[in-house]
């Protein structure tokens, strides 16, 4: 029990959750994950209350039954509650749309592949302590993020939206996410480095774990998917643009031009046109305060994947 | 003569009867009752030398004629009707007259319904307080196994195999059999023989002793129990109440049982709870959920104990029911593996220590494998990864990884390579609980250090190993903790690894299919290696397949180029002035340049690490970055 002891009580929680063709199985095991999380952390008099809201962007509504499975007398969960976008809007947007009705006093941003570790929603509300945490992060296994962090403080460039806890009062005043200009990925970052510009902290929380199901390729190697590789170099472009960053906008072009590489030309081809109809983001941090670009990433790395 | 008319000797079934006899301190005078008496040989014995009054029962009538000619009491009684052999017995033994001890030798495998004669025996022996004294022949002598293995069943007159036999008996059934009767065992002295009635023909490669092929069965059949030797189970036993649950045909066993895929063994001391509880929560999250959780906790203080019980009902329901906590004191790294597997119920045991992660797929691969490869030791493949300690604000202590996944473990299991050193992480192998619970393979409690290594070389050339290519765990090295590898000193590392191969040299060593080609190709290299200046340049003949071919040259050639491609790198080579300038400060010799084609695997793999780890790679990896970041 004394590792409850420093956290503070946070109020109420809602987690939100964006699908897209998942597997149902997975989504009750993660569903089973968080309702346990969330028992400890009511036990351990953090919240209050906790609930959970899927939006699904899937092309059918079939998950709803594996969601509403789980909406049962007797659950951690206050409520799980399923909505139907009828439309692929990105996890952007997705969790834009759910944060529109958002009343309780905490969100958490997790993907619904994500299994918590019994003790990480108390974990994470442990970084509130400080009155400065705006967005607090756990920890993904198998596979951990090489981005650098404060060893003490926690603190970091920026937090993925996978398992992140955030003030419901600080990502309204901050607008939620910025979908316009992020479809799938780089979201996470913009918000995070918005979130710095606000003067709150981003704090990466070791000691929460998540279980994030992700596979290494032969000889350990990590292998983008398609989707992944598209999206994430279409999202570098438009954040090195937004993050006034015209020469590393530059370089990424240039290198995508001379790969040759399809799906990077692609993205390219994408970025010119946004250019050309005048659809870029409007720029920010044009001091460079909180922007981080270091070799290909966006926080300095401990290693490379 | 009868084959049944066998002489007394200290040595066979009459003396053992007669020593057992012994042990019960029999009054001078009491009745002995030998069941089953045949021509009695024993007669003399307990008469002379214990002053029982011997009577024998039987239907062999030349016996009993013998025995009357010798002087004594005999009574034609049939066991197969139990009723009426209690009936006649009760008419004929006088009213006070006390039974000091029964036996039934050799004779309960000629009865089709054994505890029926056996319940009469009981009845009779709890009225005067008596002892049983059984005979039964062992089926499970290594002659009758070995024979019957390679298609011969061979019955004969009398003997192990007498072909009028209606019963055949383990140890374990005569134990089911007896205590289903209510008779408990109190003493044994079995027959040994280690060349039985069975043992022919002795030139049979199964049953020679000086045979590879008999040196191989005989020791394994030597670890699973200590019956291989055993001709009869000379058994003496008191009567008791009948078990609860009386069996009416012992020992009928059900064909598949049910039981979990697999049990996950995870030995904790309870010093790492932070990583048991990842540990935990990637068993929790995977994809496949057929297993059952066995954490053995070694040495547990209570407080400890109580930290991982914590940390087990913290677990969701559905996980924490499968979920329990064995403990266990002293011993060895190996006690809490072995406590592990004697817990174990799935049909393959894996283990998990307390700061292992692996991915979400392990068991599912582990399943996929054993679907098509049943029985075989199961290997996915593991990377390696550095990790450190933090203890952040406001927090327990939590791990961190520091460096990049690496690919040190080979893709394919390769045995030769795997008696040179470990290739394999514990957790990158499935165990068939079989080996444990059948087999009786132990980790070997003499051994301090590398216990892993010497359970899987000698189970692997076994079993076989079934491979899949997925990457399903990872093998976490600590910066900064505590692991076998630094506690324990290189002479005791060397002292166990010579243990070890001493240990599985004593017998003959199966190799994989391929092995011939292997070994050829092996020597072949060798001599070449040996070879002066001039021989090395030998190019072997053009019809001969070159020493490469075979399943490792695919992991030697990805070696190949994976030193050539570091040490042609553009940042090994911009370096290079730089390694020279501190080689020259240091007064250290530079490095020569190594002639790729003579390295071995494990030189190959020494050099990429040393590389990989070394200052001016680490310093030029911005330089690698940019353009691995959009490679895709």
């Amino acid at each position: 029990m004394a590792e409850l002891s420093t956290a503070p009580f946070l109020g109420t929680l809602r987690v939100h959750s964006v699908l897209y063709g998942n597997e149902p199985s997975r989504i009750d095991q993660a569903i089973a994950h968080l309702e346990r999380a969330a028992d400890i952390a009511i036990a351990g008099g953090v919240f209050s209350e906790i609930s959970l809201v899927y939006g699904d962007c899937s092309p059918t509504s079939e998950l709803e039954p594996a969601v509403v499975a789980y909406a049962r007398p007797g659950s951690a969960l206050h409520g799980v509650e399923y909505r139907y976008f009828d439309a692929n809007l990105g996890s952007a947007q997705g969790h834009n749309r759910l944060l529109e009705d958002l009343v309780d006093d905490y969100v958490l941003i997790m993907n619904p592949d994500i299994m918590m570790a019994p003790n990480a929603l108390v974990e994470l509300a442990k970084s509130f302590v400080d009155a400065r945490a705006g967005m607090v992060e756990a920890k993904q296994l198998p596979i951990e993020h090489p981005k650098e962090y404060d060893l003490v403080s926690g603190e970091t460039s920026w937090a993925a939206t996978a398992c992140t806890m955030i003030p419901t009062s600080l990502i309204r005043e901050l607008g939620g996410f910025d979908h316009e200009t992020f479809f799938l990925y780089c979201d996470d970052v913009d918000f995070s480095w918005r979130v710095r510009l606000a003067g709150k902290k981003v704090i990466y929380r070791p000691s929460a774990a998540a279980f994030h199901d992700k596979r290494l390729g032969a000889k350990g190697k990590w292998v983008a998917g398609a989707a992944e590789k598209y999206y994430s170099a279409e999202a570098a472009l438009m954040l090195a643009y937004k993050y006034h960053r015209e020469d590393i906008v530059a370089d990424v072009l240039k290198y995508f031009r001379i790969t040759n590489d399809e799906t990077l030309l692609a993205a390219a081809k994408q970025f010119e046109t946004r250019r050309e109809t005048g659809k870029l983001p409007m720029q920010i941090d044009p001091s460079h305060k909180v922007a981080v670009f270091q070799d290909g990433a966006y926080a300095p790395h401990r290693f490379v994947m | 003569m009868d084959q049944y008319d066998n002489a007394y000797a200290e040595d066979n079934v009459y003396g053992h009867v007669a020593d057992l006899v012994a042990r019960f301190g029999p009054q001078p005078g009491s009745i002995f009752l030998d069941f089953g008496c045949g021509y009695g040989r024993l007669a003399e014995v307990l008469r002379d030398r214990y002053q029982l009054h011997y009577i024998g029962l039987d239907i062999n009538e030349p016996g009993l004629l013998s025995l009357k000619e010798r002087g004594f009491d005999t009574m034609f009684v049939d066991l197969r009707d139990p009723d009426a052999a209690l009936s006649l017995i009760d008419q004929y033994l006088p009213q006070a007259s006390r039974v000091g001890a029964l036996c039934i030798i050799d004779t309960l495998e000629h009865i089709a319904e054994p505890m029926k004669a056996l319940l009469m025996l009981r009845n009779i022996a709890q009225r005067h307080g008596a002892p049983l004294i059984i005979s039964v022949p062992n089926v499970t002598h290594r002659d009758i196994g070995f024979k019957l293995a390679m298609g011969m069943f061979d019955y004969t007159e009398s003997g192990l195999l007498d072909y009028t036999h209606l019963q055949y008996f383990t140890e374990q059934r005569v134990t089911e059999m007896m205590v289903s009767s209510g008779w408990y065992e109190v003493h044994k002295k079995d027959v040994l023989l280690s060349k039985s009635d069975q043992y022919f023909p002795r030139e049979h490669a199964i049953l020679s002793e000086n045979a590879p092929l008999h040196q191989l069965v005989a020791r394994l059949r030597s670890q699973v129990d200590h019956t291989a030797q055993i001709n009869q189970f000379v058994r003496a036993f008191l009567p008791g109440p009948q078990a609860a649950t009386t069996l009416q045909v012992p020992l009928l066993r059900e064909r598949e049982p049910e039981r979990p895929f697999l049990t996950v063994v995870t030995r904790t001391q309870g010093r790492r709870i932070a990583t048991l509880r990842e540990t935990l929560l990637c068993l929790s999250a995977q994809t496949c959920q057929d297993f059952e959780v066995c954490i053995i906790g070694h040495d547990l203080d209570l407080e400890s104990q109580l930290v991982v019980e914590r940390l087990i009902a913290d677990l969701h329901g559905s996980m924490r029911d499968r979920v329990r906590l064995v403990r266990v004191y002293n011993g060895s790294r190996a006690t809490p593996l072995n406590a592990g597997f004697e817990n174990a119920r799935g049909h393959y045991v894996a283990v998990l220590d307390d700061d292992d992660l692996v991915f979400g797929n392990w068991v599912e691969t582990f399943r996929e494998l054993a679907e098509t490869h049943a029985g075989q030791l199961l290997r996915l493949v593991a990377v390696a990864q550095h990790w450190d300690k933090v203890t952040p604000a406001h927090s327990m202590v939590a791990s961190r990884a520091t460096g990049p996944m690496q690919a040190l473990y080979p893709e394919d299991f390769d045995l030769v390579a795997h008696i040179v050193e470990n290739r394999s992480p514990l957790h990158s192998l499935a165990f068939p609980r079989s080996v444990f619970s059948d087999l009786k393979f132990r980790f070997d409690d003499h051994l301090t250090t590398a216990e892993d290594w010497d359970f899987i070389i000698r189970v692997a050339p076994l079993t076989g190993v079934a491979t899949s290519k997925n990457v399903g765990c990872i093998y976490r090295l600590w910066k900064t903790e505590e692991t076998s590898s630094t506690v324990h000193n290189e002479l005791e590392w060397r002292a166990n690894y010579f243990y070890t191969l001493r240990k599985i040299d004593k017998t003959p060593l199966l190799m994989p299919p391929g092995s011939v080609m292997r070994i050829r190709n092996m020597y072949e290299e060798l001599k070449r290696l040996q070879a002066d200046g001039a021989a090395l340049s030998h190019q072997p003949q053009a019809w001969l397949p070159g020493p490469d071919s075979g399943p490792d040259s695919e992991y030697m050639e990805a070696l190949r180029h994976r030193y050539h491609e570091l040490v042609h790198s553009t940042s090994w080579k911009l370096t290079g002035p730089l390694r020279s300038f501190v080689c020259f400060i240091k007064r250290r010799r530079r490095a020569k340049e190594e002639k790729i084609w003579l390295l071995s695997i494990s030189d190959l793999e020494y050099l990429i690490r040393s590389i990989e780890s070394s200052s001016s790679w680490r310093k030029t990896r911005w330089l690698r970055e940019l353009s691995r970041v959009f490679r895709g």
